[in-house]
């Protein structure tokens, strides 16, 4: 499904991220941790063509991303608060995503019931601005907007982060209810090993913009990540 | 000492401002504006100080310049109204630590006297005491008189902060102001009750009965406790915001835009934008001074041969969204340009949104011209012209240029004196969009025949307009190639 060949990206000759060969099959859920600047976001990043490859590309469905609009439709991802546009309502802002997608008003229903849970009450009909939501509610906003879209294809950068202990155990739910329903691809990136492990079948540690390790998941993972990360 | 190291740190403040991040030609630039608007206050300072005799023969020059004293201390009310800022965020990291309240207050106070409008009447003041008063009047009068009109601007500044602060930028009020000063000018030019006659004994007294001082004095010191009392009763940044309509209210849905598809749904969004955000509102107040330029001019010109300035303010009253808005195009969005990205499958149809966005403010500006037919219907005819370049090079022209665009833009701000996120596109951008009709001109006035010369200002914007699938095209393969350096400029927050 989505497959890096010799990709590399450098910034004034300093490599930050180097995966030659690194290949994600349809259905997998890719579980990807390292410490800060071990080259996550930017992984993410060059897969939804948002910066350009130093050498190399990303390929989705065999068409490179840098090349081809098609991933567009079939991929939903939330990185950072760059991709929420914070001066509508959350739900205006699932309306554009959705007209943008030519979903219909029913799609838009059902993914609103669907959500009721997951936003607890405290992302619609609250007549405010996603700028003033707080940090783990915009956070929330921007997961179900990648979902909206009901991708095959599922990124999600640090999820978990500012979310509520309740929200983060919802969403590991939700996570691994689609993964049984459908054949989703999903990339999730995480510092919390727990809750990557609850989620992600196959496991990879970045460091320093390498694949370190590349696991899947046994009763042993939790240990052996452990063991990476205690040093 | 406390206040050393808040001043310290405010000079780094200072020193690191968006404003200095410019590069090196802009800043030139904005020094070199600074320096004419600063001339021609000066010049016009002296000018005025000079001739007051001549101008007003049958008064005095001090009681005349006097009475016109309180409506000057208005009118700067009201400009400090909308342009000051209002200094007490600044000191929100300083809360925590232990400093003492009155020390952050007294700063913060202190630190608003530092305005540009408390040092704008050194310039007014200072040519007119030198030439109409030294000559006659004892340096201790010139001494108390100096001293009360300062104690007046200090008086101003502090009433314009709490004034400001207490209605959070309701500008209704700031329009009740403007009014009651209109009103009262009105009165006393049909001689019912005379602001400038009370002016003018309150500051000739001045010069008369040093005692007089103290009133301007207990003012300040008045306006400055009035302040005090107030920060010190709530030095909580909520508190200054004021109640938020609920959304619903403040939502115009534009939903008449839904039948046009995803086109009509980013033009939904970029109107939104433009509505609900600080600086493109702010920026959108300017629109009106566009719009009655041609009130101030056409008068002036009338009846004289000066077609080259007509097409000008044709160009200009008929393009000021193209102007305003269009140099920042692209830049509105940078602070959710990621998930544009990652949306947008199509980026025709992004770019073909702003266009008609561009294309319908133009003519919207040009209905609202019309009535200056008025003063002829050449000036209809030249706006007809300009209205059609507008719709059909200058759109083009913008959209090629925003993809230069790659510097974040923080559209939450004010945006007077605001030049964040401000490069030397936004001048390449505005500039040729004044100038180029008048290049069309050029020739055909040159040869003797500006008629032709005004139609074909309208011709070169039909053309162009026929062929906008391929500008839109081009500035879109632009984009492209550009979309990396664009994305990477528009993630530097700082």
């Amino acid at each position: 499904m989505i497959e890096t060949f010799d990709l590399t990206k450098a910034y004034d000759q300093q490599v930050v991220l180097n995966l030659p060969g690194l290949k994600i099959s349809r259905g997998e859920s890719f579980g990807l941790v390292g410490n800060n600047g071990a080259g996550k976001t930017t992984f993410f990043r060059l897969i939804l063509d948002l910066i350009k490859p130093t050498t190399g590309e990303v390929r989705i469905d065999g068409k490179n991303v840098a090349h081809s609009d098609d991933w567009k439709k079939i991929t939903g991802s939330f990185l950072d608060d760059n991709f929420l546009i914070d001066f509508l309502t959350p739900e205006e802002y699932f309306e554009f995503i959705a007209n943008i997608h030519h979903l219909s008003k029913g799609d838009l229903e059902k993914f609103y019931t669907g959500f009721e849970t997951f936003f607890d009450g405290q992302i619609l009909n609250k007549k405010k601005y996603i700028r003033e939501l707080s940090r783990g509610n915009r956070q929330k906003v921007g997961i179900a907007a990648a979902l909206l879209i009901k991708p095959e294809i599922l990124i999600l950068d640090e999820p978990f982060n500012g979310l509520d202990p309740t929200t983060q155990i919802r969403l590991i739910n939700l996570l691994n209810d689609l993964k049984a329903q459908s054949d989703i691809t999903m990339l999730i990136s995480s510092h919390d090993l727990n809750h990557v492990t609850e989620v992600c079948e196959r496991i990879v540690v970045l460091h320093e913009g390498e694949a370190f390790k590349d696991i899947r998941k046994s009763s042993t993972t939790m240990k052996e990540l452990e063991d990476y990360f205690a040093v | 000492m406390v206040y050393k190291l808040l001043i310290r740190n405010e000079w780094k403040q200072l020193r690191r401002s968006s404003m200095w991040e410019q590069s090196l030609g802009i800043q030139i630039f904005l020094g070199f504006i600074f320096l004419i608007v600063f001339a021609e206050l000066l010049a016009g300072s002296i000018i005025i100080a000079k001739n007051f005799e001549e101008m007003f023969p049958d008064d005095d020059p001090v009681e005349k310049f006097n009475s016109f004293l309180l409506y000057g201390f208005g009118l700067g009310f009201l400009m400090r109204f909308f342009m000051q800022k209002v200094p007490e965020f600044s000191i929100q990291p300083y809360r925590h630590l232990p400093i003492r309240k009155s020390v952050l207050i007294n700063y913060v106070l202190g630190k608003s006297l530092l305005s540009f409008f408390n040092f704008l009447p050194v310039v007014l003041f200072t040519p007119f005491i030198l030439f109409q008063m030294a000559p006659w009047y004892a340096g201790s009068q010139i001494a108390g008189y100096v001293l009360g009109v300062l104690f007046t601007v200090i008086t101003v500044n502090f009433f314009s902060i709490w004034f400001k602060r207490s209605l959070s930028g309701n500008n209704w009020a700031a329009g009740i102001i403007a009014l009651v000063l209109v009103g009262l000018g009105l009165l006393d030019y049909f001689g019912l009750i005379s602001l400038g006659k009370f002016s003018s004994l309150l500051f000739t007294a001045l010069l008369d009965q040093p005692a007089w001082l103290l009133l301007p004095l207990a003012l300040s010191m008045i306006a400055y406790l009035i302040n005090y009392a107030a920060l010190s009763a709530g030095l909580y940044p909520e508190e200054n915001i004021k109640k938020k309509k609920s959304a619903s209210k403040r939502i115009g849905e534009f939903s008449y835009l839904k039948q046009f598809g995803v086109i009509g749904e980013l033009m939904r969004l970029e109107i939104k934008l433009l509505l609900r955000n600080k600086r493109p509102k702010s920026t959108l107040y300017f629109l009106p001074v566009f719009l009655f330029y041609g009130l101030m001019i056409y008068p002036d010109i009338q009846g004289k041969e000066m077609l080259g300035m007509l097409i000008f303010i044709g160009t200009f009253m008929t393009g000021p969204i193209l102007i305003i808005y269009g140099q920042f195009l692209l830049s509105w969005e940078s602070s959710y340009f990621d998930g544009i990205l990652v949306h947008i499958s199509d980026f025709h149809q992004y770019f073909r949104a702003k266009y008609y966005i561009l294309v319908g403010a133009t003519l919207a500006a040009y209905i609202l011209t019309i009535p200056y037919v008025y003063f002829g219907t050449k000036i209809l005819l030249i706006n007809t012209a300009a209205m059609l370049f507008n719709v059909g090079v200058g759109p083009a022209f913008i959209l090629m240029m925003s993809t230069n665009n790659k510097k974040r833009l923080d559209i939450t701000q004010r945006a007077a004196f605001n030049y964040q996120g401000v490069s030397f596109t936004q001048y390449l951008m505005s500039f040729p969009v004044m100038v180029m009709p008048l290049l069309v001109y050029l020739p055909f006035w040159a040869f003797g025949n500006p008629t032709a010369g005004i139609v074909a200002i309208g011709v070169a914007g039909i053309i162009a307009f026929a062929f906008s699938n391929g500008f839109i095209n081009m500035a879109v393969r632009r984009f492209l190639n550009r979309k990396y350096l664009i994305a990477e400029g528009f993630r530097q927050k700082y």
